[in-house]
């Protein structure tokens, strides 16, 4: 008596089929009926499951409904958890932040750098020199095509018999620079300005903005320091604008 | 600091329709209510197949219930939901076909299947205590169904018939057969609730 009014599961759509076919005997029948009694839910069903005309129809709209709830139930709660949601949020923030920080170097420097254009010089060296001025001379081809890579190249063959030649060690750094290699670009502005007083601003200029490339503002700032003392029309505008950027002058 | 949220909420096979009902209110997650919507796709398909012949509309018809579920569901108290969805499917399907003008053939179904329906929930309620019952008492109560009530029941639970069986010993149509084991069921559970209540 007490099975009687025990509470069963409500039938799948598999024993929908199975009972309206009359396929189901013994305890599954059993089951099934006596959950008829008691379900209206699944008697009404059954009804309706009695009345259905195109079979192929009710299983491609039974799919369609499947589908929309079993995707809503997976997708929502992600979209809706609100802890998971404000730690994306957070880590989303902290990766733009970081990132925004890192790029600060890139940033500053793709603001303020300009290639320098070579007009020019005449022949340097002697007699001997002849093999060398050729390689000096595609340097510089190559430097005024944009091929930096290659005018890198043909400077590091040049330079070591040319210690002296700060016009090509000069441009041998900008060569490098657009090549990222700025340890080796860092070295040679420091030669250039060093020992070219010609060229004392330019060089350090570049320097400042190989250092702010390697993201060492402290050292680029004192460089555009010692521009700013300088006369030079061009890069002393050029440094204030850096410091202005880099926060140590308003 | 509580860390549930970390859990995966998966397996809610082991959960009751009352329990995932309360999570949803409770937390507002959908996940509880599509898992406990995910349950009787296929019954609310077919009872709206009852009332309406094109499929596409009987799946147009579930997913509207399904969004008047959503939006009605964290604000009512719901004691048996099934009982509730039934009520929910028949309203809504019979609104459909009242807006509609549909033919009277299917009004008559609707009214029809509501009159069967209507008095069949909740069976299992208040039940708990049964097995405190003397068999006299059982007895009593069988005795009190109406001839043919108890004929169906009698048939159907103590000697393990089936609707056809008892149709082929008894000469009862299938439909007839349904209604005296829902109506004496009722009965019967009405006079053993009774018994308890009077219970010393």
């Amino acid at each position: 008596m007490e099975a009687m009014f025990k509470e069963t599961a409500c039938l799948s759509l598999g024993e929908i089929e199975a009972y309206h076919k009359g396929d189901l005997s013994g305890a599954q029948l059993r089951r099934v009926e006596h959950h008829l009694i008691d379900c209206a839910l699944c008697d009404g069903a059954l009804e309706g499951f009695n009345k259905r005309s195109d079979r192929v129809q009710d299983q491609i709209q039974l799919r369609k409904l499947n589908k929309a709830v079993r995707s809503s139930s997976r997708s929502r709660p992600f979209f809706f958890n609100k802890a998971v949601a404000a730690i994306l949020i957070l880590i989303v923030a902290t990766s733009l932040l970081i990132y925004w920080q890192h790029n600060k170097g890139e940033r500053l420097f793709a603001q303020l750098y300009e290639t320098p254009v070579y007009e020019g010089s005449q022949q340097r060296g002697n007699s001997e020199g002849m093999r060398h001025n050729a390689i000096r001379q595609k340097a510089f081809v190559s430097f005024g095509q944009k091929d930096y890579a290659q005018a890198a190249d043909l400077f590091e063959t040049y330079l070591p018999e040319e210690a002296n030649d700060f016009e090509a060690i000069f441009y041998a750094g900008i060569a490098q620079m657009e090549g990222r290699n700025l340890e080796k670009a860092i070295q040679y502005f420091q030669s250039t300005r060093l020992n070219d007083e010609e060229q004392y601003e330019g060089a350090t200029w570049y320097l400042a903005l190989a250092y702010v490339r390697q993201k060492e503002y402290e050292q680029a700032g004192l460089l555009a320091q010692e521009i700013e003392m300088t006369s030079h029309p061009i890069y002393r505008a050029k440094a204030v604008a850096l410091l202005e950027k880099l926060g140590i002058k308003n | 600091m509580s860390l549930r949220w970390l859990k995966p909420k998966k397996g809610f096979a082991n959960l009751s329709d009352e329990q995932l009902l309360t999570a949803f209110q409770e937390t507002g997650e959908e996940q509880y209510f599509f898992a406990l919507f995910g349950r009787y796709t296929h019954l609310l398909y077919y009872n709206c197949k009852q009332y309406l012949s094109d499929e596409e509309d009987c799946k147009d018809m579930v997913m509207t219930i399904i969004e008047k579920a959503y939006e009605q569901l964290p604000n009512i108290k719901i004691e048996y939901f099934k009982s509730w969805l039934f009520s929910v499917i028949r309203n809504q399907c019979i609104s459909h076909i009242r807006s509609y003008s549909r033919t009277a053939n299917q009004t008559a179904a609707w009214k029809k299947h509501q009159e069967v329906q209507e008095a069949v929930f909740p069976l299992y309620e208040g039940m708990e205590k049964e097995s405190q019952l003397s068999s006299e008492q059982i007895q009593a109560a069988l005795q009190a169904l109406e001839e043919n009530q108890r004929r169906c029941i009698h048939l159907f639970y103590f000697e393990n018939k089936s609707y056809r069986e008892i149709m082929t010993l008894t000469g009862f149509s299938a439909k007839e057969v349904k209604s005296y084991l829902q109506n004496g069921k009722r009965r019967l559970k009405g006079s053993l609730l009774a018994f308890q209540q009077n219970k010393p």
